[in-house]
This record gives structure tokens, sequence and C-alpha cells, in this order.
């Protein structure tokens, strides 16, 4: 009961017409920022933040987070009407999502894209409320042997995540990984596949490549195919129908499920949860042959989890003054310029904000809902601009969005080449989803592998000794032999046919 | 590309101009009548960042002009240095640097395409930056440095110390600290402050030094204990909390934030620059904020920096090569 005292509070402090104004501008903020491919909310915020100074403390909050959120409902629209992905999270919904356009579903797309955010980030605004002292626990066991092996589980799920030949995809996450390697490396300050060049140390600018991939590759075998008129089929109807309905439901919950766990955990924990909710549709699925055809769920369950993921990303930071990736980084600059000091005393210091952050939460949520659901009309409508006006459009976008990331030109560069990369890609029979996985986890891997090892002073038994990572590792073991099973078996047989 | 080459060609003719009606400074009394764009070699939202923004407002209002804050992050500082290393000393480009950029990364990295010394003009420093050894009392329950030096002497080569990534100042600072006490820890560099603090706090490495504003909040609800100061002097949020110094002579590993021009800053601008900073770091309001998260300002000289800055490149290199830390 205590809890419904806690979130009428903070429905009190968050509900002021002026914290509802920030929460609004913030909301229709952030989905701009989110519909404009690659201009994401680290940009957009760090130039928001001299204004927000002169703010009451609370209701910078509410517009930044707003901000956020904002961007992850507004990714994938772009992402479903012409496959870039708006925001980092919603790669994976490039690959279902446009494929449904391709089909004139797009409307039903979106409407499934919003509500099933709207779900999740309902959902994950309770979670926040009631088990932010358990997912604190969670992650602050979490030792480097553990990410490890949940990491491992998540490239197991790469080469399941392939649509064709497994050995290409095996390539394909291989390619991935080595990608991902590019840059300083964390152990011993070494450069590794960097040419010299500095803008290289940090590694390639994830936005840059994957909007490359994705984006700039789609435009370029568009302009080659047709002559800049895609096979678009006339849209049908705006709504989803029963059946898509139907089909969507269950992978929303199971996407609010994942998302909400995974975006506890530092380093991107929202977009690897859209990638692993999409897996485990995928293999779950009674049609996994539907899956990047345009399956239902292959929309609806990434998007749940990108959602909630990004809300539950405030848990660390809120509870513990650790910021699980760059926005929540600068969030937590915003607390510090304004005097507060985020940690473990937060929600007993300051319950005003705590609560108040929560309780805007769910009601940036619907805003964004109601924001978001009578824009379809409007975004099916670009549908029909000249593909030949559009794809300028896109392009301009693309680089402001690449350039904005790190302020580089290079960066723009490393775009370019990766479109070619993605254009030639599709034409080599390979897929950039599984090499999009790699490059996103190969740091991680790599870090916590050697760093478990060096915490052991080199005893390989670390890994089977913790119990979350054995249990990682254990998991992947039997999910790449369902995987592999039927495949070796499928090989033998053709074998005894010849 | 285009907006430097502009940059430079309308210097050649400001020049021209200039030289032709015999008042070469014509154009550094009247700075700045255009935006000043300040180069940050660290992402939106670094510690860097915090202090930035803390004296943005006044600092605009001293200069009479807008700040533009520029973040090109990358290689630890050094893809920020390079690009105003390079700039024209027209005055609009500066870059705020730290200990690190400007005097650990000299010696880390065996290859840098600019001179930390000679390709640039010290402004004057911003604000000391106290790191603070922290310690997980879970892992070791030392309430001073003495007693953290006798636990640890029992168990050496035990426990691990994390830093906030290889060369930084809270690795070489801790290192120091090491040859120092005579204690052996297995240094655990992290990407950045968050999960190294986090790794503390699971008890994957026992201790480390971390920026005070970094740990604050577990300070607060006493999961983290601060043991001790790397500063010369107590830091005046902290008064009970003594310095390293006091127990083990002469120990210091102070960092700072400090503004800098591209070499060949015409020398009127670099002392308005430097006035408007004191006028800033006066600021009550302004110092206040400072203090409140554990940084206290500093005011320098331009020579005074500049000074500052050679000795403690020094210092560092004597820290990088003992600790054989580096970085390609």
């Amino acid at each position: 009961m205590e809890l419904f005292g806690q979130l009428a509070f903070g429905f009190e402090q968050a509900l002021t017409p002026q914290n509802i104004l920030f929460c609004f501008i913030g909301a229709l903020i952030g989905t701009l920022v989110g519909v404009l491919p690659g201009l994401g909310p680290v940009a957009t915020i760090a130039m928001l933040l001299p204004i927000t100074f002169t703010l009451p403390p609370v209701a910078a909050l509410i517009m930044l987070a707003g901000l956020y959120y904002g961007a992850q409902y507004g990714g994938s629209t772009t992402a479903i009407l012409v496959n870039i992905p708006g925001e980092s999270s919603s790669v994976v919904t490039c690959l279902d999502g446009h494929a449904m356009a391709r089909k004139g579903r797009a409307g039903a797309a979106l409407a499934i894209a919003a509500l099933g955010s709207f779900f999740a980030g309902t959902v994950a605004t309770f979670i926040i409320a009631i088990f932010s002292a358990p997912m604190v626990w969670i992650a602050s066991t979490f030792q480097s042997p553990d990410y490890f092996g949940l990491m491992i589980f998540g490239l197991i799920a790469a080469v399941v995540l392939a649509q064709g030949s497994v050995v290409r995809s095996i390539v394909m996450v291989l390619v991935g990984l080595i990608l991902g390697l590019v840059g300083t490396d964390i152990t011993t300050g070494q450069s590794r596949f960097t040419f010299g060049i500095p803008q290289l140390s940090e590694g390639i600018s994830f936005v840059a490549l994957a909007m490359g991939l994705f984006g700039v590759g789609e435009v370029i075998s568009n302009l080659a195919r047709t002559f800049g008129k895609p096979e678009v089929q006339p849209v049908s109807s705006l709504w989803p129908s029963r059946e898509e309905a139907r089909r969507a439901a269950p992978a929303v919950l199971r996407g609010t499920a994942i998302g909400s766990i995974l975006g506890v955990l530092p380093g991107g924990g929202a977009l690897i949860a859209a990638f692993g909710a999409y897996v485990i549709e995928k293999k779950w699925s009674k049609r996994p042959q539907e899956f990047g055809n345009g399956a239902v769920e292959g929309v609806a369950a990434p998007e749940a989890a990108n959602n909630a993921g990004a809300q539950t990303s405030f848990i660390p930071l809120l509870t513990l003054g650790l910021p699980s990736n760059a926005v929540m980084a600068l969030m937590l600059a915003a607390m510090t310029i304004h005097g507060i000091v985020p940690g473990p005393k937060l929600m007993v210091e300051r319950p005003d904000l705590f609560w108040a952050m929560i309780a805007s939460m769910w009601i940036g949520n619907l805003m964004l809902v109601i924001i978001n659901l009578p824009l379809i009309r409007i975004w099916v409508m670009l549908l029909k601009v000249p593909y030949r006006w559009l794809y300028l459009a896109i392009l301009v976008f693309c680089c402001i969005g690449a350039y904005s990331v790190q302020n580089s030109t290079f960066d723009v560069m490393v775009m370019a080449f990766f479109g070619v990369v993605g254009y030639l890609l599709p034409k080599i029979g390979c897929e950039p989803a599984p090499l999009i996985l790699g490059v996103i986890l190969a740091p991680h891997i790599e870090e916590n592998f050697r760093r478990s090892l060096v915490v052991s002073r080199g005893s390989w038994w670390v890994f089977i000794e913790r119990p979350i990572s054995a249990g990682f590792l254990l998991v992947s073991l039997l999910f790449l032999l369902a995987v592999l099973l039927p495949a070796i078996r499928r090989g033998r047989e053709e074998a005894f046919r010849e | 590309m285009s907006v430097s080459r502009f940059a430079s060609l309308s210097r050649i003719g400001l020049a021209v101009v200039a030289s032709a009606l015999f008042c070469g400074t014509a154009a550094a009394q009247s700075w700045p009548t255009k935006p000043v764009t300040i180069v940050q070699g660290f992402p939106a939202g670094s510690g860097l960042d915090i202090i930035a923004r803390i004296i943005q407002a006044p600092l605009e209002k001293a200069l009479g002009q807008t700040i533009v804050f520029d973040y090109k992050a990358g290689a630890g500082g050094n893809v920020g240095s390079d690009f105003v290393a390079k700039a024209a000393p027209d005055g609009y480009t500066f870059i705020f640097g730290t200990a690190g950029t400007h005097g650990i990364n000299a010696a880390l990295y065996k290859k840098l395409s600019f001179d930390v010394e000679t390709d640039f003009t010290p402004i004057g420093p911003i604000v000391d930056v106290p790191n603070v050894l922290t310690v997980n009392p879970k892992v070791v329950d030392a309430k001073t440095v003495t007693e953290f030096i006798e636990i640890l002497k029992k168990q050496p080569g035990k426990l691990n110390y994390g830093s906030s990534g290889n060369g930084a100042s809270t690795h070489l600072g801790f290192a120091m600290f090491n040859s120092v006490a005579g204690i052996d820890l297995v240094h655990i560099p992290y990407k950045g402050s968050p999960p190294a603090i986090q790794a503390m706090l699971n008890g994957e490495t026992c201790c480390q030094f971390a920026q005070l504003q970094t740990v604050l909040g577990q300070h607060k609800a006493g999961t983290l204990r601060l043991i001790a100061m790397s500063t010369a002097k107590r830091v005046p949020l902290f008064p009970d909390i003594p310095t390293i110094g006091e127990t083990l002579k002469g120990f210091e590993a102070t960092t700072w934030y400090g503004m800098f021009g591209p070499k060949g800053l015409d020398a009127a601008i670099v002392s308005k620059f430097n006035a408007a900073i004191k006028t800033v770091l006066e600021d009550k309001e302004v110092v206040d904020k400072l203090a409140g998260i554990g940084n206290a300002v500093r005011y320098e000289t331009p020579e005074q920096f500049t000074a500052t800055v050679k000795k403690d490149r020094a210092l560092w290199a004597g820290v990088v090569k003992s600790t054989g830390a580096t970085v390609d």
C-alpha cells in the first residue's frame, strides 16, 4: 500500500501544469529526434542542457527523460518506412518493420510499434517503482565472468538470428567481431586495427556503421534496382488486423520482460534487449520463415523491449548514481549541476524528484502514444513522396546524424563506406544483422573475458564457479546444440540422398 | 575543413590590412566579437563537461560572448587536442584541457601529432579535481591510510584496484601510491568511471582512486568509504578527511582542468581571457557550486600556468615510466 502512496505522491508532483508542459515538450522533441535518422538523444540533450539550468530540477529532468523515451518511439518510424534506424536501438525493427511496409502494412507496423512501446513503458514504470531494489541487486552482483556468459549467450543467439546459410551468418558474426574490436584495448591500452587514425581509437562509431549498413545501403539498392521507384505496395489499412493484433500481443509481453531485465545492465542494454527479444520470438515462433519478410512479432517484441529497456536503464542511475549509457551520463551531469547527488540515498533525500520522475514516465508514455497514433496517417503519406526526392532528404539527414554523434566528419565517411558494404552484402547472400550484433558484442566479450582472467589470476574455472556465468554458458551450449543438431542431421540426410 | 581554410584565409587578409594600418592588435583589442568555441576532448556529460557547464554562463557574461562547446572525443582527449593544436590562433577556438590531456598523455602515448607545451598557449587553470582513495569496506575494512597499508601488506598480490582506464589519473595516481606505500595490488582498468565504481561495489576490486564527485552518492549511503585525498591540502567539502600526504610525506597526485588556446595566440587575448576566468572564479556562486561536488577553484596567471604544465608533465612522465604504462 505504501507503493500506491508513493506513486500518488509522484503523480501529485508530476501533474503540476509546469511539469506536464515540460513532459510534453520533451516527448515532442524526442519524437522528432527519433524520427530524424541519426540525430540522437545524446546530441539533443547536450544542446538542451544549458536551457535546463534555469528550470527547476524536477521539470528539467522530466523533460530530458521524456526526450529520451520519445526518441525510442520515434526511432521506429524511419526504420519501418525507409529501413533507416532513427535510433540505434531500432536497428532490429528495420528487419521486419520495413518488410511489413513493403507489403503495404506500414500503418499496422507503426501502430503495433507505438502500442507495444506504450504497453512496455507502462509495465516498466511499475517495475521501476516496485523492483528498483532487487533490480539493482542483479546489476551489482554481475561481475566480469557473468557479463562474459551473458554476451556469449548473445553471440550464440546471433547465429540463430541468421535467416539463410548458417556458415554465412557465422562469417558475418566474425566480421562483426573484428570490426567491434577496432580501437584501444581496455586491458592493455594497445590500439588495434586503427591504422594510426586517431578517430578510430574509440572504435568505429556504431551509429555511422548501422546507418551505413541499413540506411545508405538501402538507398543505393533502391536506386540501383528501380531507378528511384521502390516497389512499395499501396497501403491497405492503417490499423493492425485482428490476426496481427493477436500475434503481436504475446510478443509484446515477452519483449517487455526481456527489455526490463536487460535494460538494467550497463552498456547499451536497450539495444541488446531488442536483439534478444527478436531472437527469442524467431526461435519460438511457429512460422520462423516469416521473420525477415514482415513478421508482426518481429516488430512488436523488439519495440517493446527497447522501450522497456530504455526506461529501466534509469534504475542504475536513480539508485546507484551510475549511468549505464551516454544519455544517462548526461542525465547524471544535469543532476550534478543542479546540486543533486544521485546514489542510494536519492530516494530518501529527494523523494519528490524520484517519484515525480517515475510518475512522469507513465505520463510521458501516454502522451507519446497520443502524439504518435494520429501521426501514422501522415508518416504513411511520406511513402507517396517520389523516391528521387525522398532519398536526397534521407541521405542529408543520415549525414547530419553520423556527424552529430562525435562532431566528426570522419564518421560521415565511415557511414558512406558501410553504405557500400550494406549494398554489396545482400548481393553475395549475406545479411547485415549478425554482423551488427557482432560489432555490439565484441568489445564486451573481450573486455569481460580478459578481465575475468586477470581477476582470477589466470584460472579458467572462474567461468564455471560463478553460478550466473555458468548458467548462461550452459544455456548457450543448449542453444547451440538445438541449432546445430537439426542442421547436422539435415546435412547427413542430404549426403545419404546423394 | 572549409571553415578552417576560410578562417586562415581571413586571417591572412586581416594581417595584410592590419600591417597596412600599423595596428597589429586591433582585432585583439575588440576580442571577442563572435561566439567562442571551446573544444572538449571527451563526450558530453563527462566530469569535465560538468565543470564546463557550471562556468559556462558566468564566463559568457565575463567575455560578453556566447560560448559553444564542441565535443571531439577520442584517444584519451587527443583528438580534441590535435584539432585545437592545428586551429587558427584567432581567439575563437580553445580547448578545455586536463592534467591528463596536457600532461599524462604526452608521456603515455608514443606518437602524438602535437606537443602539449609548444603547440598550445596556456590561458589558466580552472579547478583542482581531487582523486580520493576509496574502499569498499566489505572487502577492505580500513578507516585510515595506515590501516589500509597494514591490511594490504598482509596479502600481497591478492586484491585488485580499479581505474577509469589505462593511463588515466585514477590509474597512475594509484600506481604511484602502490610504490610509495610499498604494497602490491593488481590493476584492473574499466571503460570509464561508472563501471569501475560498480566493480568496486560488487567486490571485483577492493578500492580505487576515484574523482570525488563520482563517489559522493555512495559515500552518503555508506556503501563506499572515502579514506584520504590525493591533493596537497584537505578538500573544503570534507574537512575531516585527511590527505594521503599527511601519512606518506610528500605524496600528491592532483589533477586540474584548464584552458588552452592554439600556439601563437595574441598576448592581449590571453590576458583578456585570463582576466575573464579570474572574474568567474571569484564569483561566490561558482565557487560554491564547484566546492559542492568536491572541486576547489584554482586561479593562476598564464605564466604560472605555463610553469604548472611543464612541472606536471615531468611529474607524470616519471610516474608513467616507473609504472611502465603505455598506450599506443
